[in-house]
């Protein structure tokens, strides 16, 4: 299992557009992945999820991708969240 | 299904208008309550028949999904990103599992869906953050569709071309279903005026009426309804000289219709010179084309939240400029007045610290922006840098206090000294006002009126405040109209101020569409509306029809009224 820490860099969080970017990237994966926001966990593949997380800029999550795409998935998803969901 | 006892003869329903026109027609009422005649609990023999019950409907609810966002496409940009978000909803996987497990754990696909979509409302209900707990309404409308189609209640299949929607509630793909299946108009029991579902009833001039709160009840599939978008009444089983009386109105108004087309170009004028001017409310850059092409004196209101409700968020300088830059231009050489977001209350919410018990009276409009500085300088630039064609004014929403004007010019002048350091072309001189939307703003015309360059007169919020009647709730509905003589008798006061400081005034609310308002309002000294592109060559009509005289008559006769009703029967008086 990886485990990496990403912080939210785009100003709007988590919000509709971004959640739903996160989620399509995701889905693309066969492994399992999680994000982790003080102790709690939410499925990266679920909408309702990620938007339950409310994360806002400047905030803390943990990523972890278990399964055999493990790596590329992790890559992908924090190049997603450092890039800033192409807010900018 | 429980039905209250349907009523034999004649009877009317009154609501509120949600979208202007008259409709006749047979009811179809459809009914998506949830938790009715199916059973909660299955067998075990049971399951593997439920889930595949269940995904055949997940499938039908997105392919319905797919058509309308592909129908939205074409028809507006909002909608289909709402249908967007609906799609992502509906296909959460780590959801269909979980109801698959419900199911299979023996409970009825139903009662799985339900169970679920309420958990995942309860998570968002509780979130710390107001954009994301109203996202509850969109798991409440894909819950619907959902078991909608579980009972094989497709919706679309079972409107005829002739029929009047009657429903509990309707969201904006069923409008647009709608509309492809010829259907004539729609009665809700819930839902705002300013709810996306009316917006587009609106655009697409579909008449409906909104906030009967028995209809799906009183109404009976089958039966013939009118419905009266004018006036926010629907008619049940009409005898046979109301139906008569509006067959006729409703020939009428397709006449009028062709007849007002001829009047573009023609001056806006009483029958004794007495000149108005007439602009449009526009919330889209094509609808600035629209306004020009009606013939309008310019552009009263660019509503500006529109662009946050698309967007779901604060789009940047350049965003905002190219989108005001672009209706500053197609209405050129015409003015524009760009209001400032009004955000809070029942409208976009982001940014807003935390949930409000009273919203309508908190942080909200200029209170906002002056909370959020960063917000409302970027604003303030993007619109002064589309002003270099000097044809674009700038209006503060919600003004109660002048100290908000002081603060809100300081923050204009902040920026206007920014972009003269970077070079940046714009209107030094770019006029400020303010809309008159609180009684407090208004009984203080006077003064506000010597620190800005005009005024508009915001009658839905007035009314609002005045009548202390939330406007979107269907509880009060009966209280809230414009007519009220308090409402009446602010704006008049407001006007008079107003012309003693010698600034201009306008009004921009429904009120100024409201068909036997016009000639009143005229009277009351108003020489400048505003109104949605669809009623302005309306208004146009009326005021040419008059004289000046029988304006003031009217007015005089209205204002001493001491209850809407007494209005209503002084302003309808000599009229067919």
């Amino acid at each position: 299992m990886t485990e990496t820490t990403i912080t939210i860099v785009n100003r709007a969080g988590l919000h509709t557009r971004p959640a739903a970017m996160l989620v399509k990237l995701a889905a693309q994966f066969k492994s399992e992945i999680y994000l982790v926001r003080d102790g709690f966990q939410i499925n990266a593949k679920s909408i309702i999820g990620v938007m339950t997380l409310a994360a806002e800029q400047g905030s803390t999550l943990v990523l972890q991708a278990e399964g055999p795409d493990e790596q590329q998935a992790t890559d992908a998803i924090v190049e997603l969240f450092s890039t800033g969901f192409g807010e900018q | 299904m429980i039905r209250g006892e349907p009523s034999r003869g004649e009877h009317t329903l009154k609501g509120i208008p949600a979208s202007a026109g008259l409709a006749i027609g047979k009811a179809v009422v459809l009914n998506v309550a949830t938790g009715s005649s199916t059973p909660e609990r299955i067998a075990p023999h049971e399951v593997e028949a439920e889930v595949s019950r269940f995904r055949v409907a997940l499938e039908a609810v997105v392919a319905e999904l797919v058509r309308a966002s592909e129908l939205a496409r074409s028809e507006s940009a909002t909608v289909s990103s709402i249908i967007e978000s609906f799609l992502l909803i509906v296909g959460d996987p780590i959801v269909t599992q979980s109801i698959c497990e419900r199911i299979g754990a023996g409970a009825s696909a139903e009662a799985a869906v339900i169970a679920e979509y309420d958990a995942a409302k309860g998570t968002l209900v509780m979130a710390n953050d107001p954009f994301l707990r109203e996202r509850v309404q969109d798991f409440e409308h894909v819950k619907e569709r959902v078991l909608a189609m579980l009972r094989n209640a497709t919706l679309a299949h079972s409107v005829a071309s002739d029929s009047i929607v009657v429903a509990g509630s309707i969201t904006p793909q069923d409008m647009l279903f709608f509309k492809h299946s010829k259907t004539l108009g729609f009665v809700t029991e819930v839902g705002g005026i300013n709810s996306h579902a009316c917006i587009l009833a609106r655009d697409l001039s579909l008449p409906a009426v909104i906030g009967i709160r028995s209809a799906t009840t009183e109404i009976v599939s089958g039966q013939t309804i009118i419905v009266d978008g004018f006036a926010g009444v629907v008619v049940v089983d009409p005898d046979e000289a109301t139906l008569l009386e509006y067959v006729r109105r409703h020939h009428e108004l397709a006449e009028h219709r062709k007849r007002l087309g001829e009047l573009i170009g023609q001056p806006s004028q009483t029958s004794d010179g007495v000149g108005v001017k007439l602009y449009v409310n526009v919330d889209t850059p094509q609808q600035a084309v629209e306004a020009v092409m009606q013939g309008a004196d310019g552009i009263g209101l660019v509503r500006t939240e529109f662009l946050l409700v698309q967007q779901g968020r604060y789009p940047t300088v350049e965003e905002q400029e190219e989108w005001y830059r672009e209706i500053a231009l197609r209405a050129f050489p015409l003015p524009v007045t760009f209001r400032a977001f009004d955000v809070g209350s029942d409208k976009f919410r982001i940014g807003i610290p935390h949930h409000e018990d009273n919203p309508a009276l908190g942080l909200r409009g200029i209170r906002f922006l002056l909370f959020k500085p960063d917000v409302f300088e970027q604003q303030v630039c993007a619109v002064l840098r589309a002003s270099a064609n000097r044809n674009v004014r700038f209006m503060l929403p919600m003004v109660s206090v002048i100290d908000e004007v002081v603060q809100a010019k300081a923050v204009i002048e902040r920026c206007k000294e920014r972009l003269r350091a970077e070079g940046v072309d714009h209107d030094p001189n770019m006029p400020i006002g303010i809309m008159i939307e609180t009684p407090s703003a208004a009984l203080m015309t006077e003064s506000l009126a010597a620190s800005v360059d005009f005024m508009s007169i915001g009658s839905n919020d007035l009314t609002q405040y005045a009548l202390a009647t939330d406007r979107t709730n269907e509880l009060v509905a009966d209280i809230y109209d414009a007519l009220h003589p308090s409402v009446l008798r602010l704006i008049a006061f407001v006007v008079d101020a107003a012309n003693k400081m010698n600034k201009p005034v306008s009004l921009c609310g429904e009120l100024a569409g409201h068909a036997i308002a016009s000639e009143m309002l005229v009277g009351l000294g108003l020489h400048e509306f505003s109104v949605s592109p669809a009623l302005l060559l309306e208004l146009k009509s009326r005021i040419r029809a008059t004289t000046h005289a029988a304006c003031v008559e009217r007015a005089k006769a209205a204002v001493f009224q001491s209850s809407t009703a007494d209005v209503y029967t002084v302003l309808s008086q000599g009229r067919p």
